[in-house]
């Protein structure tokens, strides 16, 4: 089920309404339902898969949990990581590593592929039932003696599919005391709720449009509407993903749950280490904990270093997908990485830091970012070199191809209006952002309540009249 | 007394949730309604029908779809015939619409036309009604948009709660927000509804002879009632000396077909059993086995166009104004 959809706009209210009626302690039952339901919403099979996966990782950390032998201890652990990865591996990996596997060896057809879907949501709801069974290996937790209450966190709706990635102890703690929200937590839901779908459907949906129509069509693009997408891929991704956030977010406050950021204005980073502490913090801080630290961190030699950091980075980018572009984006940051960690030893990073200079670095590091984009959203390695050649040759750039750049907002003359709006709609974002960062809460103050009725009743106005109401999938969805 | 962050009552929902919802709903509606009278006045004043409302005097008004947009040069024909030309022209506009577009005009006082060339696309005959354009009804005043409504939420296929809702609440508002630069832009590249000096591409001779698989084997050719209903209905507008049916050149692969040739044949045969004069001026002529003439396989390209507008002008007499 969609955020974005008619059958969620009548579900949500309905599950929030049952869970008032129904006494506290049958709530995680029916959270666990509500759950079910809403992932069933698209393959109801699929959901089998998700009990497996939460069946496998509960009596795997169970078992681990009584028993003191570590091999026994290793034995379950690994079992568990087998499984889980297998079954990841056999969804989203294998027609990959096949049909790679087939070019490399020049056997066109040697490896079969299979006709298979991937279920939604496989890469998140993995992830955080691992993360489960590796802390309960390392006893940084207990493991769980009720079933529903760990199938509850592995599948609870509201970051069922894309996250954020929570952990065990974060979440759990709250979803065992599932008590009636507080006034804060409905008004916070419900700011978080309108301001997420601000994001997706007014921002992100309607430069979909443009993006979509570009990445596409990369042979039949000029340079310029090629640049101007892979701006406007930036802007959408992080409105798509951060906007699906903020409406997990929010959906889980009407429970009385705190799900954990997972943005923090990334754009504004000043290094590329800074980047991913402030972009998908979830996953950034699962392969931190669960991968680099294992592999021994920045505790070993330079060569290992470089190695562990190469590894956390293309891992990064396999996870996203089943693609070399993923991969050669999660490898671009690696190189960023190390690069940027190269200079920080040398002379030039005692520079002292002005307004200027925090200018410059912000700058430099959106740009390296949206260069990785590139290889993010291209549909295939031969078309990200493509649009690089393309937009770095600059061979086709004339005036009347300035014009036809922005055509593929909607073919037509109205073209130059929706890029008008869609750049007042950013400026827009931006500056309730920087509002947010600087903690105005004008319209918090109780003596301002009227005020906040109105602050975000006009949003969702807007959001109603500017939106793009297609019920297009998250961008996140597909990893 | 309750504190901000207490946990709430369900008086505190149903107060805060009516509230909300109030709120929104007079927002909502206040906006909406404001925008159904209002849009009008910031449709571009050099094409459609805010710019057609400019003028009050009009001595040749061409009306249609994208054909019409594509076809006459209104500053050359302008030039040519000493008389006021606008062309009305939004994609995919089909007889059903234009009825409605014609019988609104009809009742505007402060506009006069002498003569109208309605576009007679003949492949509309066979085609449900259709809004391809949202601007048809964003850009028409509120009376005019009554009218749409009406008949398009009755007669368009497929015209749901859901596309209404997206064609009423959602549409152009960007063509609002951002009015006045757009549609100085707009006016730039636009002349009283035509183009102003588009230069377009042409045909290849190999895509000139490969036109004929544009037309589907699969098409059928089954007449659609409310669009013949419609062209019946302009006897009761206008009559045979105020009106002419012009059908814009089409590549000859695509007119000698039979889907297309019967189309023809029988929007022919409506129009001159009404009475009215029906011409299909590049029918069998050699300018319409030319590539260059044509933009795509039924556009006519700017040369075509600058040809075809010379022609009319002489073609309908319309040097009497």
């Amino acid at each position: 089920m969609l955020f974005n959809s008619i059958h969620f706009l009548v579900y949500f209210p309905l599950v929030v309404m049952m869970y008032l009626m129904t006494p506290t302690r049958h709530r995680q039952i029916l959270l666990l339902l509500a759950s079910y339901y809403f992932y069933m919403a698209w393959i109801p099979e699929f959901a089998l898969l998700m009990a497996f996966t939460t069946i496998v990782n509960f009596y795997a950390a169970k078992e681990i949990d009584r028993t003191t032998v570590i091999a026994r201890r290793k034995f379950f652990l690994v079992s568990s990581l087998i499984i889980n990865f297998g079954i990841l591996f056999y969804f989203k990996y294998f027609n990959f590593f096949a049909s790679s596997l087939s070019s490399i060896l020049t056997r066109e057809g040697e490896f079969q592929t299979l006709n298979i879907i991937l279920p939604v949501g496989i890469s998140f709801y993995t992830f955080q039932a691992l993360s489960y069974t590796i802390d309960v290996y390392r006893s940084q937790s207990k493991s769980e003696s009720s079933l529903i209450d760990f199938a509850l966190y592995v599948s609870f709706f509201p970051q069922l599919v894309a996250g954020p990635i929570e952990r065990y102890e974060h979440l759990t703690s709250q979803l065992k005391t599932l008590n009636n929200p507080s006034t804060d937590d409905i008004k916070e839901g419900i700011k978080l709720i309108i301001w997420g779908f601000f994001k997706k459907v007014v921002i992100a949906d309607r430069l979909a449009i443009y993006v979509n129509s570009v990445f596409n069509n990369v042979e039949a693009s000029n340079s310029i509407s090629l640049v101007l997408a892979t701006y406007l891929f930036s802007i959408q991704i992080f409105c798509d993903f951060s906007g699906y956030t903020d409406i997990a977010r929010g959906t889980a406050r009407f429970f009385g749950i705190r799900l954990m950021d997972n943005f923090n204005r990334p754009y504004f980073a000043k290094s590329v280490s800074e980047f991913w502490g402030r972009w998908h913090i979830s996953l950034s801080t699962w392969f931190k904990d669960y991968v680099y630290i294992p592999l021994g961190g920045n505790k070993v030699s330079a060569n290992r270093w470089f190695f562990n950091i190469s590894c956390v980075f293309i891992l990064s980018g396999l996870w996203h997908g089943a693609n070399w572009t993923f991969i050669v984006w999660g490898a671009l940051h690696a190189f960023y990485f190390l690069v940027e960690r190269f200079f920080s030893q040398s002379p030039l990073a005692d520079l002292k830091s002005n307004n200027f200079t925090t200018f410059l670095r912000i700058l430099f590091t959106y740009h390296l970012v949206v260069f990785a984009w590139i290889f993010f959203r291209a549909n295939s390695i031969s078309d990200a070199t493509l649009i690089i050649n393309k937009i770095f040759t600059m061979s086709d750039f004339s005036f009347g191809a300035l014009s036809a750049a922005i055509l593929p907002f909607t073919s037509d003359n109205r073209a130059i209006a929706h890029l008008i709006t869609a750049i007042l709609l950013i400026i827009f974002m931006e500056v309730v952002h920087t509002l947010q960062e600087q903690k105005v809460k004008w319209f918090e103050e109780s003596g301002n309540s009227r005020l906040a009725y109105i602050s975000f009743s006009l949003l969702l106005v807007v959001t109603i009249f500017l939106g793009k109401f297609n019920e297009n999938s998250f961008i996140y969805f597909q990893f | 007394m309750k504190t901000a962050s207490s946990t709430f009552s369900s008086s505190w929902l149903i107060k805060h949730t009516l509230l909300g919802l109030g709120i929104i709903a007079i927002l909502t509606g206040s906006v909406l309604l404001t925008k159904s009278h209002l849009s009008s006045y910031f449709a571009p004043t050099s094409y459609g029908i805010g710019g057609l409302l400019k003028v009050k005097e009009i001595d040749l008004l061409f009306i249609g779809s994208s054909h019409t947009r594509q076809s006459y040069n209104v500053a050359l024909i302008e030039k040519k015939c000493n008389c006021k030309a606008y062309a009305l022209a939004y994609s995919g506009m089909d007889p059903h619409l234009m009825y409605i577009y014609l019988s609104y005009l009809k009742t505007r006082n402060d506009l006069k036309i002498k003569k109208i060339v309605f576009e007679a696309y003949s492949f509309k005959l066979i085609a449900d009604p259709s809004l391809s354009d949202s601007r048809i009804y964003s850009e028409a005043p509120f009376e005019l948009k009554l009218k749409l409504l009406e008949s398009i939420s009755s007669n368009v296929p497929g015209m749901d709660f859901r596309k209404l809702f997206n064609l009423v609440v959602n549409e152009n508002n960007e063509s609002l927000i951002a009015a006045p630069v757009a549609n100085y832009a707009l006016d730039l590249v636009s002349y009283k509804g035509g183009y102003k000096n588009k230069v377009t591409g042409s045909l290849s001779e190999k895509e000139f002879s490969e036109l004929h698989k544009v037309v589907s084997n699969k098409l059928k050719y089954i007449e659609n009632d409310i669009q013949i209903q419609s062209l019946k209905k302009i006897q009761d507008l206008y009559n045979s000396t105020k009106i002419i049916f012009v059908d814009p050149p089409m590549p000859e692969p695509i007119t000698h077909n039979a889907i297309t040739s019967k189309a023809m044949i029988r929007y022919k045969e409506i129009i001159e059993g009404m009475g009215y004069k029906y011409l299909a001026p590049w029918y069998g002529l050699e300018r319409a086995r030319k590539p260059s003439n044509f933009q795509d396989w039924n556009h006519l390209s700017n040369i075509g166009r600058d040809i075809f507008s010379e022609e009319i002008v002489d073609k309908l007499a319309l040097k009497s104004f």
